[in-house]
């Protein structure tokens, strides 16, 4: 008896708190906090997702974990400056990448300027006959003529734009003032110390951007960068410089740019196929099983309304293809329902009374539902550990989908068969068994 | 109604689909998707043309731009109203900007979609996608083996099992043919997705059969005199009704997604609908034959003994 009433109890509870997961406007008026809503992968909501390799053969051994992750911080620095919501910045687990979702993202390719932008800051200083001459004149501005002192980028604190106040600037131009931490501020001294009256060169990304002769040995922790640049590019890349420097430098593989019109369109096409699959299967079960049809529909329309509450409440990102094994894991979760109602009509010709058959059905039809279900959760847990982002979504939504499919089938249907068994329709029997002729075969 | 008494028409029938479709494979061979082979695909949604402008034909603009810009050859394939998807070797985003801008001379270009993979990744792809249907196939055989331990005697969950995985392979052989037609006529690639639709077909197929072979192994046991032949026939009998309707229904959510669920996934669920389709076919009419003439023989071969 207590058994009966949990079961009633679970029942209830599901179909009322999927309801308000699904639908924001009982969450709404219930007042509890819209939060609830299907997060939806890119190629729904549009959005770009780039794969970055990084080049990690220049990183002392045993750091490379750490210079892969450097470069994640980095990334989403610079992705937080740009203001998306709900980035995905990750490095895959093997092979040195970072995968960097935007999803809703306006302009891809500023983003792909700014996060592919190394703003690798360097200072180096002159080699004799190569980049500068006795005279301490300036003979190349090739990043390869002049010599690594190991002052880069990694060495600041802060980059901030100020304006160059000294009387010979006729109009006051943009700069970029920085700060150095304790170890760059030794070096700096160290390279100014050793190149007084020669010129130390500072390159962004292998470009020179100035290279300023050295007046006296400078023992302090603030320097200040001068360039051609105008204000916009010296915010740029006073921002470049706050999110740091890539640790590694690092080379777009794959992109996947989808608008926004492409993704709506998913979603609505999807939309419609779903319900139209789903409007097909209640009527083939209606018009081929009658009464237990009818409620083979509603545990599906309950079924359909406790995944979606389930992939809102994990959350699982849907995606087309997650689309797509949820709604034909609409066409699988009838199955169960099948195999039990075949198991009654069997039950029935040989003699069973209605209850008894029921009882029977479900019993009997559990071992080939559990067995028929099993071969597909193999197969959807093998997509989802080897497969890309595209075939987990799938794998993910199939096999949640089978397994809600078999609680409902197994309760729900249970649960309301036994109650219209127990009602005065079940005299009825052309209501349960379609062509009922007494029970002879 | 006696299936089995058919049995030669039905091995026969699926004989020729299969050769059919071994050499449809081995003609036409796949195309490649880019998520295996590495490329760029462009999608655009183009409006306000400027036909006189153009001085040829707008497909004909469009890659004869493209060729002068990337490098690279490309077809224009049509989806949709003045929408256009080319897809080429591996271009770069700045390469693309560079074409839109191109074109833009002479029409308002709407990027829809931008997709580019280095043939690096593409690699790993097709090795990862090998494992998991090696992984798979193991594991189903697995299943299988242990679905089938209690067969009683004289049947042998061997043959079970073999049968099983005859009817998978046939399954599998029809669909790759299928698929190698609609690659050669309808652009249709390798790509993930149809590995997916392969390897989720593999599980569901599977246990169409499992349920037939269940019931045998029941009647086997239950029904004493009648011979090993009528017992096939009586648990296909009992099971088809069940064994249609499970798979129609899945047909029916497969038929909405193929008609209404867009483009991109259109080879996806068709394969998964050819593929359904091939599976419950297989299970009534192969894997139950392929047992029966196998336990016929063995049973003869018995007696001569």
């Amino acid at each position: 008896m207590f058994k009966k009433y949990f079961t009633y109890g679970l029942i209830i509870v599901a179909l009322l708190g999927s309801i308000v997961v699904d639908f924001p406007g009982v969450a709404n008026f219930l007042g509890i906090g819209a939060n609830f809503k299907v997060r939806q992968g890119l190629d729904l909501q549009g959005g770009t997702q780039l794969v970055y390799q990084t080049d990690i053969s220049k990183v002392p051994l045993g750091e490379e974990d750490d210079s892969v992750t450097g470069v994640v911080e980095v990334i989403r620095n610079r992705v937080d400056s740009l203001g998306v919501a709900e980035p995905v910045i990750q490095k895959t687990s093997n092979n040195d990448r970072v995968i960097v979702e935007l999803p809703g993202i306006s302009d891809i390719n500023e983003a792909i300027d700014l996060i592919g932008a190394t703003a690798q800051l360097e200072f180096r200083e002159g080699i004799l006959d190569k980049s500068i001459d006795a005279n301490g004149q300036i003979l190349s501005s090739n990043y390869e003529d002049w010599a690594d002192v190991g002052l880069t980028g990694a060495n600041f604190v802060k980059a901030q734009v100020q304006f160059d106040q000294s009387q010979s600037a006729v109009i006051s131009r943009p700069q970029i003032g920085i700060s150095f931490d304790a170890e760059g501020r030794d070096k700096f001294a160290e390279v100014t110390g050793r190149n007084i009256d020669k010129p130390i060169a500072i390159f962004l990304d292998n470009e020179i951007l100035s290279a300023p002769t050295v007046q006296t040995k400078i023992d302090s922790e603030s320097a200040v960068i001068n360039g051609n640049f105008d204000i916009e590019e010296a915010k740029l890349l006073a921002i470049q410089l706050n999110a740091g420097a890539l640790p590694v430098p690092i080379t777009l593989i794959s992109q996947n740019n989808i608008g926004a019109t492409l993704g709506s369109e998913a979603v609505e096409k999807s939309v419609v196929a779903g319900i139209l699959g789903l409007l097909l299967v209640m009527l083939f079960m209606i018009f081929y099983y009658r009464l237990p049809g009818i409620l083979a529909a509603l545990a599906l329309v309950f079924y359909t309304l406790l995944s979606m509450a389930i992939f809102i409440s994990i959350p699982v990102t849907l995606t087309i293809a997650g689309i797509a094994g949820f709604i034909l894991s609409i066409g699988m979760a009838i199955d169960a329902n099948i195999l039990i109602f075949e198991r009654m009509k069997e039950e029935l010709r040989e003699g069973a009374s209605l209850l008894v058959a029921i009882e029977q059905a479900f019993k009997r039809a559990w071992s080939s539902i559990r067995d028929s279900n099993f071969s597909s959760l193999i197969t959807a847990a093998i997509l989802y550990g080897f497969g890309s982002g595209t075939i987990k979504g799938f794998a993910l939504t199939l096999g949640i989908g089978i397994l809600v499919s078999m609680f409902t089938a197994m309760t729900v249907t249970q649960v309301m068969m036994k109650l219209m068994a127990n009602s005065s329709l079940k005299n009825k029997m052309g209501l349960w068994i379609n062509g009922w002729n007494g029970g002879k075969v | 109604m006696n299936i089995v008494k058919y049995r030669a028409w039905w091995l026969g029938f699926s004989g020729l689909l299969v050769v059919a479709s071994l050499a449809a494979i081995f003609t036409y061979g796949y195309r490649l998707g880019i998520d295996f082979a590495g490329g760029s695909n462009l999608e655009v949604q183009l409006r306000e043309i400027n036909t006189e402008a153009l001085g040829t034909g707008l497909e004909e603009y469009l890659v004869t731009t493209y060729k002068d810009v990337t490098g690279f050859d490309t077809a224009a394939q049509s989806t949709g109203e003045d929408r256009y998807l080319l897809k080429s070797q591996v271009i770069d985003n700045d390469t693309k900007n560079e074409w839109i801008s191109t074109i833009s001379a002479n029409m308002a270009v709407d990027e829809l979609r931008f997709e580019t993979v280095s043939p690096v990744i593409g690699g790993e792809a097709v090795r990862k996608t090998i494992l998991a249907v090696l992984l798979a196939i193991i594991v189903i055989l697995l299943y299988l083996a242990y679905s089938f331990r209690k067969v009683p005697k004289p049947a042998s969950a061997w043959r079970f099992g073999v049968a099983t995985v005859i009817a998978l392979t046939h399954d599998v052989i029809i669909l790759m043919g299928t698929y190698a037609i609609l690659g050669q006529f309808f652009g249709a690639e390798v790509d993930a997705m149809f590995m997916t639709a392969m390897l989720t077909l593999l599980g569901f197929s599977v246990h169409d059969t499992i349920v037939t072979f269940d019931r045998l192994r029941e009647n086997l046991i239950r029904q004493g005199g009648d011979n090993f032949a009528t017992k096939v026939n009586n648990s296909i009998i009992e099971t088809i009704t069940r064994s249609i309707n499970t798979s129609f229904t899945v047909v029916l959510v497969l038929l909405a997604m193929v008609l209404m669920g867009g483009g991109s996934i259109f080879f996806f669920t068709l394969s998964l609908l050819i593929g359904i389709i091939i599976g419950t076919y297989s299970s009534i009419f192969i894997a139950s034959m392929v047992l029966l003439w196998w336990q016929t023989r063995a049973e003869r071969s018995l007696l001569k003994q």
